[in-house]
């Protein structure tokens, strides 16, 4: 009996291991292809029969991407960067706050005030966006990085639902310990929330760092200035009219240098990662 | 945390930088002009922007225009930019857009009255006048300024003639350049046929033309029939120059399968491919002579748009982009010295010594855009396309046109893969127009 | 300190905790939804103040063939993208709910579409799908299968959108879905493989109702997740052919930003809002009837 279980879970691994690889190069294959595109010569991107492997590789579209306009790209990276950053920090920030609020302290209005939260994860972003782009051209806030971090840091429903689960999760004696201890509201919030927090807070913070990075039409939106050009714009204006095989290139290219940010802090945050996105689905 | 630190410097490196420059508020003396990213026709709108400013300077103006890039490629992005900065009351007071825009944005009173600068102009006798009619004007005001007036012509690859009739003995002509007696669509879809070549991507396409609602008019008007609507102001789409219009195009797509349909363009553009010699001959704006002259490396002929028959006049559609000003400007005097400098004869030739932008509007000007052309290998053309001018149909934008044309736009599928009939398509576009005219969209 | 007193406290600190995303909330959400109601009842140019224009854009909106046509698109979508993110998620979870090599692995690939941007990966796909020489035609084409027009065909555009949007997805809840498994205990299925029980057998009466409040989560969110949809289609399809791809959030965006008709907009953003309200509510409603808890 044991012997045939033990056996069957092994051609489980085979079969598994085997259907596991092939769906992963196929959900690997748009990066392969967009990457494979990058390097491609230019001119042989619409050749056919379509080449799967190519050993011809050049850095041509590469050192167009880094070219283009006197190398601004590097102006996109510090400012993408720059309002990732500061929209994520000030997102786990407040939201971490409020769902301890939420999770742990006992207010009148709590949970009125969260479903009113919930809720609004339904709202569809279109609804929102004109009247806000109106209200922040009244405060002088169009063509500044404002409308693109100030918003985020200040509202978040989906990060407060996903930090709210994880710290309910915290069992309550560790809270009650702290308060034993005579930690005030702020001291439990920073000595024991924040530390056991970790993967969740490192779970959002990539999310909220990768919308802001893609941000593609809220930067449209809002973003005038040569001087405030952001990688999604950059890529926009890689792409011109007429695309021919060197623009495809170039647009590859840049499509592959922004990727490649995330792609390196996921693999490793990985493991926080995992543990951050469980935990939001079970309480 | 010491990694957290170096991105926090570079994050408020980068903020303390922009804040020098970057910020929205424009002084009195700064114009912002917005224009579209379009990097082989900025040099010429560069030309016009500092010619302007040079002489606003030399007549001790002191208004400098500064152009404002708008990052896409598409009209459709760019208004909605220009809308948005309209109601942020930021970004471009003044710049450049496609007529199709126009309508609305008069309609909802978005622009600036223009009419006095127009008169100017218009005494001084120097400027094409006809050109400022059209869809810039409502009840006697006029709210935009053609940068230049543009038409459709049809280009072909000589080469891939050449070559075809040394392997064949059925010769092919040269498409005529002769706008009274242009090929007929039995001749051009003859042709076209036979220059069609290879499967799949490779595939050598013989004619690119667009079958849509902006050239029909064109098209209508080759058959002897109306520019979509009647002198009544009625849409007569429903009508046979329009059937066999399309039942032109039906063959070509359907048929004979020498015209590429929408997916065959969808990654690499018609324009790509005539330029990259895989489309024989191509129907399109002479907005596309300065891709056309400067990166083919064939032999170009521009000829006439084909008519039904012999005896019909060729007509070419023409459009009239815009400079505008909007009115959620808090310096419209500036702007409109700004503008009448880039109207100036000097500003517009500098624009067009880079063939960018179409026909000019000023008459003195008109000479040296030929001129320019009469450089590139299209030389024996310039005729061809400078007569190509005067009979012309403008397409009859109005507010619910865009509405009209996007859905017409969405239907093409549905005929082009065999959904319905082109008789049937081209009812779609009478009903269409109809609803769109009944504000029922 | 008294009981009362601490009490006072907690509910003070409650207060000061969540008062940055109340303000949030009342600046860029409350205000701008109210904005938006009026607006469906206003004419707007920007400029000027809104003019009310009475019920015209809700009649506008529902003698829209379109209007119609792209709810029923964003319906299809939740038919089809909905079933095929949960089913592909959860069987490549229960796949690698076990000892496996590799596991790390398998994880980044499925997850790394989720943090790519759409707008670069859109133009991949597009250029994956195009008829003519796109990767997956001559893929196809090794098969047999004439290359499809998957741009110009209503159904395969629908379907070529659904596959990239749960491609899109699967990485996420995949991810939910593995935690929710490993929190099933062992010995549950260990009883059952004593009583002979088979893999089905087991799926329905244990794996099932032990992930039944993890897949109650995962289906609200897709659903929100899918109503909102807009990014992929706006880079591959732009709503064609003939509307069939066009979504609710296509529709308000381009009313708002294309036509500059913030009214007509206002209108479908809130019928779209309404309709995700309605769906949720009747997934609450359900989660009653079937949720183990």
């Amino acid at each position: 009996m044991k012997t045939k279980l033990h056996r069957d879970e092994r051609i489980r691994v085979i079969v598994f291991s085997i259907l596991l690889v092939v769906t992963a190069l196929l959900s690997m294959f748009p990066f392969y292809w967009m990457i494979l595109n990058s390097f491609k010569n230019p001119s042989i991107i619409f050749k056919v029969p379509t080449d799967f492997f190519t050993f011809n590789l050049t850095w041509d579209s590469f050192a167009a991407v880094f070219k283009y306009e006197n190398g601004i790209i590097w102006r996109a990276y510090a400012n993408s960067l720059f309002i990732a950053v500061t929209s994520t920090i000030g997102t786990l920030f407040t939201s971490s706050l409020a769902a301890f609020a939420f999770a742990k302290l006992k207010f009148r209005g709590n949970k009125l005030i969260y479903s009113i939260f919930i809720a609004t994860l339904m709202i569809p972003g279109q609804v929102t966006l004109l009247p806000l782009y109106v209200i922040f051209a009244k405060i002088g806030w169009v063509n500044t990085f404002l409308p693109l971090i100030i918003p985020g840091c200040l509202i978040n429903t989906y990060g407060v639902f996903m930090l709210r689960s994880f710290i309910v999760s915290i069992p309550d004696d560790l809270i009650a310990a702290s308060k034993v201890d005579g930690c005030g509201t702020l001291r439990q919030y920073f000595h024991v929330i924040l530390p056991l927090c970790k993967p969740a807070l490192i779970t959002l913070g990539l999310f909220s760092f990768i919308g802001s990075w893609n941000n593609y039409f809220g930067q449209f939106i809002y973003l005038s200035s040569e001087d405030l050009t952001t990688i999604p714009l950059l890529i926009a204006s890689l792409k011109e009219s007429n695309m021919t095989g060197v623009e495809w290139g170039r647009v590859m290219a840049a499509s592959t240098l922004s990727v490649i940010p995330f792609a390196v802090v996921y693999l490793f945050c990985q493991k926080y990662f995992v543990q951050g996105i469980a935990t939001t689905g079970l309480k | 945390m010491k990694k957290q630190l170096s991105m926090l410097a570079l994050a408020a490196a980068a903020l303390v930088s922009c804040g020098g420059s970057g910020g929205g508020d424009t002084g009195s003396g700064v114009v912002k002009f917005s224009i579209m990213n379009s990097n082989n026709e900025r040099p010429g709108w560069d030309a016009q922007i500092e010619k302007a400013n040079e002489l606003m300077k030399a007549d001790g103006i002191d208004i400098t225009i500064e152009k404002e890039v708008i990052k896409t490629d598409s009209w459709d992005e760019y208004y909605t930019k220009v809308a948005a900065n309209i109601a942020g009351r930021t970004g471009g007071t003044i710049g450049r857009i496609a007529e199709s825009h126009i309508p609305n944005m008069v309609q909802k009173g978005q622009l600036q009255d223009l009419t006095s600068i127009v008169d100017d102009l218009k005494s001084s006798d120097k400027y094409v006048n006809e050109s400022f009619e059209g869809v810039a004007k409502k009840d006697g005001k006029y709210y935009g300024l053609p940068s230049g007036t543009q038409h459709m012509v049809l280009y072909y690859n000589k080469d891939i003639i050449d070559s075809y009739n040394n392997s064949h003995s059925d010769k092919i002509e040269y498409p005529s350049g002769d706008w009274e007696h242009a090929s007929t669509f039995e001749e051009i879809a003859e042709t076209a046929k036979k220059l069609t070549s290879g499967e799949g991507a490779a595939k050598k396409f013989g004619l690119s033309a667009g079958p849509y609602l902006s050239y029909a008019g064109m098209y209508s008007k080759n058959s002897g029939g109306v520019n979509i609507f009647d002198e009544a102001g009625q849409p007569k789409i429903n009508t046979q120059p329009f059937y066999d219009v399309y039942s032109w195009f039906d063959k070509m797509l359907k048929v004979d399968k020498s015209m590429p349909n929408t997916s065959d363009t969808q990654v690499s553009t018609a324009i790509n491919r005539f330029l990259s010699g895989n489309i024989a001959m191509f129907v399109d704006g002479i907005w596309q002579l300065h891709e056309i002259v400067n990166y083919t490396e064939f032999n170009v002929g521009v000829a006439a748009i084909p008519v039904k028959a012999d005896g019909y006049s060729s007509y070419s559609t023409n459009f009239k982009d815009c400079f505008f000003a909007v009115k959620t400007s808090s310096h419209s005097k500036a702007d409109q010295t700004a503008l009448k400098y880039l109207m100036k004869a000097e500003s517009i030739k500098a624009l067009a010594e880079k063939s960018v932008g179409g026909f000019p509007i000023c008459k003195e000007v008109q000479e040296t855009y030929l001129d320019t052309l009469r450089e590139t290998k299209i030389v024996d053309y310039v005729d061809v396309i400078s007569n190509g001018k005067n009979k012309t149909v403008g397409v009859p934008y109005s507010t619910y046109y865009n509405q009209v044309d996007q859905r017409i736009n969405q239907k093409m599928s549905t005929w082009i893969t065999g959904g319905i009939t082109s008789n049937e398509f081209v009812d779609f576009m009478q009903e269409t127009m109809i609803k769109g005219m009944e504000g029922k969209l | 300190m008294t009981k009362l007193t601490r009490k006072r406290r907690e509910e003070l600190a409650g207060w000061a905790l969540i008062s940055p995303q109340v303000l949030g909330f009342l600046a860029f959400v409350a205000f701008p939804l109210v904005f938006s109601i009026i607006l469906c009842f206003c004419e707007w140019n920007y400029i000027d103040m809104p003019t009310p224009v009475g019920l015209k854009n809700f009649e506008r909106c529902f003698n829209d063939d379109v209007f119609w046509r792209s709810i029923l698109n964003t319906l299809i979508y939740i038919g089809l993208v909905v079933p095929s993110t949960l089913v592909l998620s959860l069987t490549l979870a229960m796949m690698t709910n076990r000892k496996l090599p590799m596991k790390k692995i398998y994880r980044a690939a499925f997850f790394l579409p989720m943090v790519t941007s759409t707008i670069a990966i859109g133009t991949v796909w597009a250029f994956i799908f195009q008829t003519n020489g796109g990767v997956l035609n001559t893929i196809l084409g090794f098969f047999g299968v004439n290359a499809l027009d998957w741009f110009n065909n209503e159904v395969l555009a629908r379907i070529a959108v659904a596959i990239v949007s749960t491609w899109l997805k699967v990485g996420y809840y995949y991810i939910i879905f593995d935690a929710g498994l490993k929190n099933i205990p062992k010995d549950l299925y260990e009883a059952a493989d004593v009583e002979g029980a088979n893999w089905w057998q087991k799926f329905l009466k244990i794996t099932l109702p032990m992930l039944s409040s993890v897949t109650f989560f995962v289906v609200v969110m897709l659903f929100i997740d899918v109503f909102n949809m807009f990014n992929e289609v706006y880079i591959m399809t732009a709503g064609g052919p003939n509307y069939s791809t066009f979504t609710l959030s296509m529709y308000i965006f381009y009313y708002a930003f294309n036509q500059s008709d913030m009214g007509r907009a206002a209108v479908a953003s809130w019928v779209l809002f309404m309709l995700v309200g309605i769906i949720t509510a009747i997934e609450f409603f359900v989660k009653k009837k079937v949720v183990y808890e």
